[in-house]
């Protein structure tokens, strides 16, 4: 079964985005901050982590930094409500394999996943 | 400092390129239509500011969040909802399962998250027009009176100036209505206004 994790400050929102994968069977985990996240991602392989940018303490695009730095290589689809070119840009340049805006849309969500997992 | 007829007008019309952006994403949560009201824009310091709201009927219990940015402009962005409003969208909103949380928790779980959808979207999309980068806060959630939401808000200063701009909006037939409220600290708006014009000496709109 394949593993993944999700990043959301927002209970709500980590509800939504499991709700919307639901279909995939994935064992899936949560972490409410970007330390949490990087704990987690260090401890465990994960095959897709979907992470929100904006979080208290250590916020997503400094955990793609950071994974950056390490060479690690897991796959991370932002999901964030910051419609900015460059923010889309920046996580691009930081190994974000894609970008979606919140509220994410389920086919655009599952296409996504398809093109990674497959 | 004033501002001329002409920069209030662009002014004006960048505010509904950004609200409209809110209210496409207000659309497509709620699946309902959302009406927009022409946006008010005055320059106010905090005393006219909080006189301006109480007047407009803010004096009850609000629920408010807020996202503050920083950048080429300083400032903060606001959807307010009276209390019973909020509640009635919140309901409307969270078919999600919220098993573990109470009906306060889920309220402001839920509108924090749509606050920070849709005021990401009104700032982003001037970030965007302006070929920019705005750098945001975690949004806030308040529940409370006027007075409690401005104190709240650390970009809103007691002596400066600030340039207001409002939208009231309606989401029919959940007959949810509520504000979109900008404030740009004052002493930021000439970059913005300079911004504006290069943005629109190259075309505008229309490049």
């Amino acid at each position: 079964m394949k593993k993944v994790l999700i990043v959301d400050d927002s209970i709500i929102a980590r509800r939504m985005i499991r709700q919307l994968i639901s279909k995939w069977n994935f064992e899936i985990d949560e972490a409410k901050n970007g330390v949490e996240a990087l704990e987690k991602i260090h401890t465990t392989k994960y095959d897709l982590v979907f992470l929100d940018l904006l979080m208290p303490d250590i916020n997503g695009v400094e955990v793609l930094e950071k994974l950056a730095q390490e060479h690690n290589q897991t796959k991370v689809v932002v999901i964030s409500a910051d419609i900015q070119e460059t923010t889309k840009a920046k996580c691009k340049e930081l190994g974000a394999i894609a970008f979606l805006n919140k509220p994410p849309k389920e086919e655009e969500l599952n296409y996504v996943i398809q093109q990674i997992i497959s | 400092m004033s501002l001329t007829p002409e920069q209030i007008d662009v002014i004006q019309e960048m505010i509904n390129i950004g609200v409209g952006q809110a209210a496409n994403l207000l659309n497509s949560i709620s699946g309902k239509h959302v009406k927009l009201s022409v946006p008010e824009v005055k320059v106010l310091n905090l005393e006219m500011l909080a006189q301006t709201l109480i007047d407009l009927g803010f004096e009850k219990n609000l629920s408010c969040v807020t996202l503050m940015f920083s950048g080429l402009i300083k400032g903060s962005s606001k959807i307010i909802f009276s209390t019973e409003q909020a509640s009635k969208l919140v309901f409307a909103f969270t078919s999600v399962e919220t098993n573990e949380l109470d009906f306060d928790e889920i309220q402001a779980e839920t509108l924090s998250e749509v606050g920070n959808i849709v005021l990401n979207s009104l700032v982003g999309s001037f970030a965007n027009i302006l070929n920019t980068t705005l750098n945001y806060s975690i949004p806030v959630y308040v529940n409370g009176n006027i007075d409690q939401i401005l104190s709240s808000d650390i970009n809103i200063s007691e002596k400066g100036l600030i340039l207001y701009a409002r939208t009231h909006f309606q989401i029919e037939n959940l007959q949810v209505e509520g504000d979109f409220i900008l404030f740009i600290d004052l002493e930021t708006v000439p970059m913005f206004i300079q911004a504006v014009n290069k943005f629109l000496e190259k075309g505008g709109f229309f490049n």
